[in-house]
Parts: structure tokens; sequence; C-alpha cells
């Protein structure tokens, strides 16, 4: 089926979690991702929904891939996390999370081997560092991810941002404010769970023949920025890709910053420098504030509400897919990613089938 | 037998899910694997512990090094329960090898 | 089939490491479920009381003479002791002034010596003081025996080779597979080992010893855990009656307490694979975050398998005990004593969620 068997659904007024089971109906008429958010938002209407993509956590390459999904001024909204939090979120057992109404106190969730927990916590006003750093010590395990807001998400500002871990999302709409609106800190995911694959042979095939693609059309790491590669550190990549854009750049003796191309721009097109931009992009992400609205964290952290930021045209297939779009700069054919989710859920989607759903995002 | 290259190693941890499918055969996972991607994400210092039949090869910034069972290796990286996993069996046609897709992984 | 009707009495105590949980699974498989977990040597009303790998000092230290005697007593009355590995250890007399464990088999064995063979790999496993001299471990894992006249492999963990003994050879180790670990030259370990006997039987008083040097009972060495489960069919059940811990639950309460125990069996299997690079020295034995992180992963794997079950047996507790050892995994670090108490307290609690997993396996049958 490629999904962890449940969604969890969080009241957080009731202080209780439901399960429900994913239904082979459910991925057939909404595939994963955002589509399928967009499925539970009306479902649930109101709610934050956290999904994976069909393909998120797989061995497709870049299958690295999550979703928030939540309405905002009656627009359906989208924000995306790859890193290793859409892999986790799977690997928790619920590949799809609805958080229904708003906590009484900060809470944060856990979801852990088909458990979901929701948790008080005194974390509020922590930066998103302080905050990953004590969760992850409070759980005892250094591999759970976490998606945590600052003080941009706590103040529901216009420029609040998604963290995972320690690094800004690509959260255009400001998502972030949406977990600080319900008073939930931050959701933090680890499991040991098993994604089934339904003809794993066929599947492994493809996937290999896929990544074969990408090893020759990828000729190159880090994101093209002037003056990035020479102060960057390593070149990363998120969970399976094949494309390590990810430049970490040191910014202290045991620190640095995990480069988002997106945010890193902005701040130079703010008139930063490279390596001031980079300094500063630290500070957004401790803040968890979108650079994109300016250079100064402490001031982004209250600003109104901005104008919604649409998916780009390609980005509503990546996102249901749950693979990451950097990738299609290097061609990837739609065709054999349909070919991939069907071998790999049993179903036998059409192109056409595929064209539908997306246009539902 | 697997030998690592951890200057090409980029920390996607593909290896894992591979490994573990050749252990599973029909689901992703990451808790089979005999390879581990060890990471200390605010210094980005990473690596891969191969568990094997004796020892534990270790693919670090400093290099490649060998830890037998009962060492401790003087930084990160160290002795997580890997234990738990199977040694690699160095299967033929190594899947970890086939899905990484920097050429970190090879086969001699 | 007859030997479903056996009661076993397994010793999970101070001493026992995590090997017992090898030999429910092979009693299990065979259908065999009257197991009742004991961390002390009480008056024994069993068919068979095993005591499997571990640390045979540590096991006395705890059950002391007076349990020496109660084991004693046990035989007398007809009762089968099954050691493995350091339960073997533990019932051989193989040294002039032993210590004052079961001694009831006068043996010799191949591994005690002044001045063992050199180490040539795994020091911390090699050598284990014992009066002056040292009972040390040529080889580890596969190793190959013959048994009833045929090759049979089996690994082995530290068990003896024995010599002699004033008993019935059952195995003898013949030859090295290729996975056998060396811990010295291979040579001196063929000249200690090969030709010395693995699996021992005799008739002592009314009842019966079994000694096992290597683990018959291992997951990954089937044909050896037929032959095991083969032994133990020859012994005739007493009519022993059989009680499992706890409560009935069903329903909605059954749910509900499942639910948490998963939530801390589940922290803590977390919390003991990310456990850092420790090595905890308790009794002889050095332990690692593995054997903690098994006893969180077998007990997890059996809370999952329970999940559909409509009514179990449990103790109401465990939840609340799980959740101690979890948040006691959290916060672990180099901390010996800590260790120690944690280890002994995910024993008990995977020990009772067997007997849980049993009550659903009962209700099933009937």
């Amino acid at each position: 089926m490629l999904y962890t068997d449940l969604i969890a659904v969080v009241d957080l007024e009731e202080e209780d979690v439901e399960e429900v089971d994913i239904e082979e109906e459910f991925i057939e008429e909404s595939i994963g991702g955002a589509a399928a958010n967009v499925k539970l938002l009306k479902e649930y209407p109101g709610s934050l929904i956290l999904g994976t993509g069909v393909l998120t956590g797989t061995l497709c390459p870049g299958s690295s891939v999550g979703i928030v999904t939540a309405e905002r001024n009656g627009t359906v909204c989208h924000s995306a996390f790859n890193w290793f939090a859409g892999t986790e979120l799977k690997l928790s057992g619920f590949s799809f999370v609805v958080i229904k109404g708003k906590a009484s106190d900060p809470v944060y969730l856990w979801l852990h081997d088909e458990i979901a927990d929701i948790e008080k916590t005194d974390l509020w006003g922590k930066n998103t560092w302080e905050t990953t750093d004590i969760l992850r010590d409070e759980l005892g395990e250094d591999r759970i991810q976490t998606l945590v807001i600052g003080e941009g998400g706590e103040k529901q500002s216009g420029a609040s941002l998604l963290v995972n871990n320690y690094w800004g999302c690509d959260d255009r709409n400001a998502l972030a404010s949406a977990f600080g609106e319900r008073n939930v800190k931050a959701v933090t995911m680890r499991g040991m769970g098993e994604i089934e694959i339904d003809d794993p042979e066929t599947f492994t095939a493809q996937t290999e023949s896929l990544l074969g693609h990408f090893r020759s059309a990828v000729k190159k790491k880090g994101t093209p920025i002037e003056g990035l590669d020479a102060i960057t550190h390593r070149y990363d990549a998120c969970f399976n890709c094949p494309y390590p854009c990810r430049n970490f750049v040191m910014t202290g003796e045991e620190e640095g910053v995990l480069i988002f191309q997106r945010h890193l721009t902005d701040l130079i097109s703010h008139g930063l420098d490279v390596k001031e931009a980079v300094t500063v992009l630290g500070e957004c992400y401790r803040h968890g504030v979108n650079p994109h609205y300016g250079t100064d964290p402490k001031a982004l952290v209250t600003m109104e509400p901005q104008p919604v930021q649409p998916l780009e045209s390609h980005e509503a297939w990546y996102y249901t897919m749950g693979i990451c779009p950097i990738l299609d700069q290097f061609s990837v054919d739609r065709e054999t990613i349909l070919n991939l989710i069907n071998s790999g859920t049993g179903l036998d989607l059409s192109q056409e089938d595929v064209d539908a759903v997306i246009s539902t995002v | 037998m697997i030998e690592v290259n951890p200057d090409l190693c980029t920390g996607c941890g593909a290896c894992e899910m591979a490994c573990s499918l050749y252990r599973e055969e029909e689901v992703f996972t990451t808790m089979r694997s005999s390879i581990i991607l060890h990471r200390e994400e605010k210094r980005n210092y990473y690596g891969i512990m191969l568990k094997r039949e004796e020892d534990v090869l270790l693919g670090r910034p400093e290099g490649v090094e060998v830890m037998k069972e009962g060492e401790s290796s003087d930084t990160g990286g160290g002795g997580k329960p890997i234990l738990l996993r199977e040694p690699c069996d160095t299967c033929t046609n190594a899947m970890c090898v086939r899905f990484c897709p920097t050429g970190c992984l090879k086969e001699v | 089939m007859n030997n479903q009707l056996l009661k076993v009495a397994l010793y999970i105590g101070k001493g026992a490491s995590h090997s017992w949980i090898w030999f429910v699974d092979t009693l299990r498989k065979a259908g065999i479920t009257r197991i009742q977990f004991i961390t002390d040597v009480d008056a024994v009303q069993a068919d068979l009381l095993v005591i499997s790998g571990g640390d045979p000092f540590a096991l006395f230290s705890h059950i002391t003479s007076t349990g020496v005697h109660r084991i004693i007593d046990f035989i007398k009355e007809g009762g089968t002791y099954v050691g493995i590995c350091a339960g073997t250890y533990f019932a051989l007399k193989f040294h002039e002034t032993p210590y004052p464990w079961l001694n009831l088999i006068d043996s010799t064995i191949a591994n005690f010596s002044l001045h063992p063979p050199p180490n040539i790999r795994m020091p911390h496993k090699y050598t284990v003081p014992y009066r002056e001299g040292f009972v040390f471990h040529p080889v580890r894992d596969e190793v190959i025996c013959t048994y009833k006249g045929a090759p049979l492999s089996a690994p082995l963990y530290g068990g003896p080779g024995i010599i002699s003994a004033d008993a019935q050879p059952l195995a003898e180790y013949t030859s090295f597979a290729p996975k056998t670990s060396f811990l010295c030259d291979r040579s001196h370990a063929a000249s200690v080992f090969l030709g010395t006997t693995a699996v021992l039987s005799k008739k002592w008083n009314r009842g019966r010893l079994l000694l096992f040097g290597p683990h018959f009972e291992h997951p990954y060495f089937p044909q050896a855990n037929k032959e095991l489960i083969s032994l133990l069919s020859t012994i005739t059940p007493r009519g022993y009656t059989h009680t499992l811990p706890g409560h009935y639950l069903s329903g909605t309460e059954k749910n509900r307490w499942l639910k948490d125990l998963k939530r801390w069996i589940s922290n803590g299997r977390l919390a003991a694979f990310g456990l850092g690079n420790y090595h905890w020295k308790i009794g002889e034995k050095i332990y690692d975050p593995e054997r903690l992180a098994y006893f969180f992963e077998t007990s997890f794997q059996l809370i999952k398998s329970l999940e559909q079950v409509p009514t179990l047996q449990g103790i109401y507790d465990l939840p609340e005990r799980a959740q101690s050892a979890a948040r006691l995994t959290r916060t672990l670090g180099p901390n010996a004593q800590k260790a120690e108490m944690l280890l002994e307290t995910l024993k008990t609690i995977t020990a009772d969620i067997y007997s849980l997993y049993f009550s659903a396996v009962q209700d099933k049958k009937k």
C-alpha cells in the first residue's frame, strides 16, 4: 500500500486521539500528500493536516516530502517539509495526522509506533533549537524528528516558519501560525514502522532504474548561490535524495546552518552578502520566521498576515507523490512514477486518474 | 565486502532503507539494516556504521576505522544498538551499494 | 502432545542474561506454554527447572546456598534440572575446591586453565577468573556437534567443553563451522574443544540433570531446537497446576490497558535504540545497550500480536512498570547500578508480557 496503516485524528479539546485505518479507496481517490490532505480537510474542516506523499519514505529517489495543509482566510494552503521528517512521520505509524480544535494549554504531539500522545509542555517561549534539544533529550532519542514553531509561530506572525529540528521548512504560507493558534508547540515523530510494498521486486527494479537516471543527470551538488560553495562545510541530502542541495555552513565551532535555497536567496535579495545571510538565516530558524519578509528575525515575529502563496505549477504533483520538486530540473518522467505507484500500491491508476486527483490540490 | 568512502556520503540514509528491504523483502523500514547512519545535526557530523561478523566498520569524517565488539569509539558514531542488527552478509549485488546515490559504498 | 502438559520453572532473576527468551520461544513454538518465570529459587513446583545463560557468580550471590539446597531438593523429588551455558557450569563440579554452587556432577572441563592460550580477539569475552585460574572460551558462535550420530549445529557463547563427567554424554563437539569465531588460535581451540562433551544427562536421586554447553534453543538453529524439544519430551509431566498471574481484561478496558503498555514499551524501545556507546559491568559480565533493547523489542513484538485478541490476563501495574523502565532508559548513562536495576526490571516485565501472551494462547485453545 506504500503507507503505514493509520490516520491519527487528534482532538486537542477533548485530549483524545482516534485512529482511523487508511482504506485502499482513500489512496485510490486521493493518492497522497497534498491531494490527500485536501480530502481530509473536507472531511475535517478547520483542521490542520500533516500528510505524507504516496512515495514518501520509500526507495524512490527524492521521496522525503511531507505536507502541512490548512485553510487561511478561506484558501487552502500547503507547506512542505522534507529532510527526514516526512519519512519519520510515515514510519511512526501515522501516514496522516488531522489536528482538530485547540489545546487549552501548550502541548506537543508525540507520534511513535502507532501511538499518538498529546503531551502538555512548558516549552512555549523557547526557540526552535532549544525545543528540539529538550524534546530529544526528554524522549531519549537523537533521531526523533520534530516539526517545531518558534516565537514566530507562537505569536501567529504572518512571517512564521515551521522548522524541522533546527532547519526551516518550505513553509511559504506561515502554517507555523496554524500550529501556534492551536497551542501546538511541536509535533515529534519516531517509529520503527513498516511500509508495505505490493510488488517489491518490480518496485525495487523500477526505483533502481530511476536512480540510474538521476546518477547520470545530477552532476552538481549544493545550491547555486554565488560565494556559497567557498564557505560550505559539507553538502547534505534529504532522505534518499540523489541531489545533495543542502549546503551546510559552519557558523561556530560546534554548530552551523543547513541552507534551504529559497531562504538564503531571499536574504541575499534583501542586500546581505552570503556570509551575513547565513548567520541571519540561523537566527531566523531559531525564531521560526521566514526571511522572505525581512532580515531582522526579531521584527519578523510580529507581522501581519501575508498574501497566500500558491503552489507553483509543478509542485502540486510532487507534493502529492512525496517527491522533492527540486528534482524537476532533472527531467522526472511521470510515467515512470505512475508505474512506481501502481507496483507499490497494487492499484491500477492511469495518468488521467492522477491528473484528476492533482487538479483537486 | 563493502568499502566505505565517507567523503562521498551525503547522509541521505538510502543505504539503511535498502538494506532493511533486503532483510525484510516486502516492507520499507529502517530497523533491520546492517548499516546505520549516525548523525549529529547541529554540527553536521555524520557517518556510517556497518555491522560485520566480527566488528563494526566506521566511515566518518575522520576516516575509516574498524571497531571491535566491546570497544568504544572516541568520537561519535560508536556503539548504538547496531549490535542488535544482523551482521552484513556481504550479499552479492549489495542493495546498499545499488541504492547509494553517490558511490560512497562500493562492493569489493 | 504430552509435552504440552509439562510445567517449566524458568529462572530469570539476577545472574540470568537474555538467552532465556530464546528458550521460551522454542518452547512456545512446540506448544509448551505452562511456564512460570521465577526470580528466586523457592520450593519449585514444576517438572523442569531451567537455568540458562548468564553469570553463575551473580546467580549464586542471589540465590545463595539456600537456593542451591532447594534445587537439590527439587531434583531429589524427581524434578529435571536443565542447565544451559552458565546453568551448566553451575551444576558441574570441575574444580577441587569449587565455589559452593550446585556441583552435582563430578567433571573436568577442557576450558579451565591457569594459563589459557593467548587471546586474539574479543578480550572481554575470553576469560573469567575462577579460583586460581581462568575459565576461558576459545570459540564463540556456531559449532558442530555430533548428536545421535549425526552432525548438529548450535551456537556456543561461553559454555564448557567437558572432558569427563560422571554422567552420560549426549553430544560432543566435533568440528567448527565457517561462522565459528576464534578467540584464540584455531589450533589451540581445536585441541581444547574438539572431542569434548557438549551435552550431558545424569540421573540423580529421583530426578535428572540435562546440561547443555551450546544453546540448542537459539532461534537461528531450528534443528537444534527440535532436538531440544525432543529431549524435553522424554520428561513425564507430573500434573502440576499452572496459574497465570494477573487479572482478566476484556473489551475497552483491555484495549486501553494494552495501549498504555504498548505506549511505554515503545518509548523504552526507542530510547534503548538511541542509547549511546556505554558498557556496564554487571557481575562478571559486560552489558551494552543492545541487551536492554532486546527486552524492549521482544516485549513490543509480543504486544503487537495481542492487539486483536479479545481477552487477556494481565498484571494491572504492568503499564506503570513499563513507564518506569522507559523513563529510566531515557536517563540512563554510564552508571552500572542503574543499568543493573533496569536490566532486572526489564526481565520481569518481559516475562510478565510473555505470561500475558500465553493467557491469550490458552484462551484460544478453550
